[in-house]
């Protein structure tokens, strides 16, 4: 997953947020790619929710569903 | 149940407007909600945000996210498509099982028709009906072939 280790090593920030960047990445990686997808295309691509929507042909209802579902899912991740 | 469906939307656009409200004011917004589940997902956006990079990834890096998506969206099509297809051919071939089955009962009833009380009844070859009966079967047989072949 190239696109998350580019996550890690990016420059700057305190150790604190690289351990934080290290412990996201391992959420990420766990959940599913359609989860992961939806998160990185709003936070990291800068899409909006009707882009993504537009991009991978499902209408908005269902993409706001599989966002709230994905952070869901990330959370439990994270909170392990 | 129709709560159920009533509440789950309401809280997607809840939280995709939070999201939305997080990333595009950049302002510092704290998780407000009062409902514990929103509030949690409010908390793990805020989350994400600190914590991941802020500058957009460079132009070669959104170009390979966007392939390995569209890629996967691609697959995903085809897979589908081709379970549908395997389940269609399984239909087909379960209908041509019970169709084989109807004539093998017809065949042997008809051949236990032949012997009456443990006594055969024509020894020097099958009956005139009998042998219509097997022309039909093996008629049947071989347009349920041609037609299979047909929808292949």
């Amino acid at each position: 997953m190239p696109l998350l280790d580019a996550i890690v090593h990016m420059e700057g920030g305190s150790p604190k947020l690289m351990e934080d960047r290290i412990s996201l990445r391992n959420a990420l990686n766990q959940i599913s790619d359609s989860h992961r997808e939806v998160i990185l295309l709003r936070f990291v691509e800068g899409l909006q929710f009707n882009e993504i929507a537009e991009l991978t042909g499902q209408n908005l209802e269902a993409v706001k569903s599989l966002f709230r579902r994905a952070i869901s899912a990330l959370r439990n991740y994270l909170d392990e | 149940m129709t709560d159920l469906k009533k509440q789950t939307p309401n809280l997607d656009d809840l939280l995709a407007d939070f999201t939305d409200r997080v990333l595009d004011e950049k302002n510092t917004i704290a998780a407000s909600s009062t409902e514990e589940e929103l509030r949690g997902l409010e908390e793990t956006i805020l989350h994400l945000q600190r914590t991941l990079p802020q500058e957009a990834p460079d132009k070669a890096m959104q170009k390979r996210m966007l392939a390995d998506f569209r890629s996967r969206t691609r697959s995903v099509e085809r897979s589908s498509r081709s379970s549908w297809q395997s389940r269609q051919s399984r239909q087909r071939w379960s209908l041509a099982f019970i169709a084989i089955a109807v004539v093998a009962a017809i065949f042997f009833v008809t051949s236990l028709s032949l012997v009456d009380g443990g006594n055969i009844q024509a020894t020097a070859g099958l009956q005139p009906q009998s042998v219509i009966l097997l022309l039909i079967a093996g008629g049947c047989i071989i347009a349920l072939f041609i037609w299979l072949k047909r929808r292949q």
